[in-house]
């Protein structure tokens, strides 16, 4: 029997069929690269969408001249803590000086 | 790329990362020879058998892994992965299964044409002619013990009392007889 025609007869006997199959059986059950790959590919073009809108809904807001977003009221002007004096009325002749 | 354009080895093993049915197109062509090296190592068909196995699951979970290093490189990675498994039946006389208890896959008994079919892949005249070579080629006092323990299938304290030496000196020749015997036989 040549190396040839061992190998052959080995690779018929029942141990090679079973163990084959038990490969092949893994190959099945590992996750098909395409469909992982589409998966990934939706992700992230849902991800790159729901940013987009964000910003664009963020914009429209920055810039919407129909509602203007109201301005602070101004500040009060301070009140002094010396006691004011009476300011002279300098028309009135009578006016005490 | 389509089955059929892989025509190297090492580029099935490097497609099955992503694509396992290439390993089978690789299991096909690898199991043979690696049943022939396990089986021209142990004489044993169900021990060849399952080291092969165990090596080829080993293989199929660590492929992601394998780098394609031009011509040699598959059957170098895989016989580097047989040679370990080798390794470690021989420290513990038992065949490792880990990879594939991690895959799932089940232990297969060999009936009885199959182990015939293995065992024909052992060339007993050769062995037997590089046995005899290796075993003339120890020492004296490591060829006696083997003889004894070995071939008369005396005890350790029976040999020890008829060299008058300690039981201890007859098993370190022993075990470096037996060593140095593989090593000699696998090289």
């Amino acid at each position: 029997m040549d190396a040839e025609d061992r190998e052959r007869k080995l690779a018929e006997t029942r141990f090679a069929a079973d163990l084959r199959s038990q490969f092949e059986a893994l190959g099945e059950r590992a996750p098909q690269p395409r469909r992982r790959r589409r998966w990934v590919v939706i992700a992230v073009a849902a991800g790159v969408a729901v940013a987009g809108l964000l910003g664009t809904v963020a914009l429209a807001g920055a810039f919407d001249s129909d509602s203007p977003s109201p301005l602070p009221n101004p500040p009060l002007p301070a009140k002094s803590v010396y006691p004011e004096r009476r300011r002279p009325d300098l028309r009135d002749p009578k006016a005490v000086r | 790329m389509g089955e059929m354009e892989l025509r190297r080895d090492e580029e099935l093993l490097a497609a099955s990362g992503d694509r396992p049915a290439h390993f089978v197109a690789l299991y096909d062509r690898t199991l043979p020879d690696l049943l022939g090296y396990f089986v021209r190592r142990t004489l044993d068909a169900q021990v060849a058998a399952d080291l092969a196995a165990e090596t080829l699951a080993e293989a199929y979970a660590s492929r992601g892994r394998f780098r394609d290093r031009g011509e040699g490189s598959a059957s170098a990675w895989l016989y580097t992965i047989a040679r370990r498994q080798f390794g470690r039946y021989l420290r513990r006389l038992r065949v490792e299964d880990a990879a594939r208890r991690r895959l799932g896959m089940e232990r297969l008994q060999l009936g009885p044409e199959d182990t015939e079919r293995i065992e024909a892949l052992i060339d007993f005249e050769h062995i037997g002619r590089e046995v005899r070579d290796a075993f003339g080629e120890l020492r004296a006092d490591q060829r006696e013990a083997l003889r004894l323990r070995v071939i008369e299938g005396k005890s350790y304290r029976e040999i020890a009392a008829g060299l008058g030496c300690g039981e201890d000196v007859v098993r370190a020749r022993v075990s470096r007889g037996l060593k140095r015997l593989a090593a000699q036989l696998d090289g």
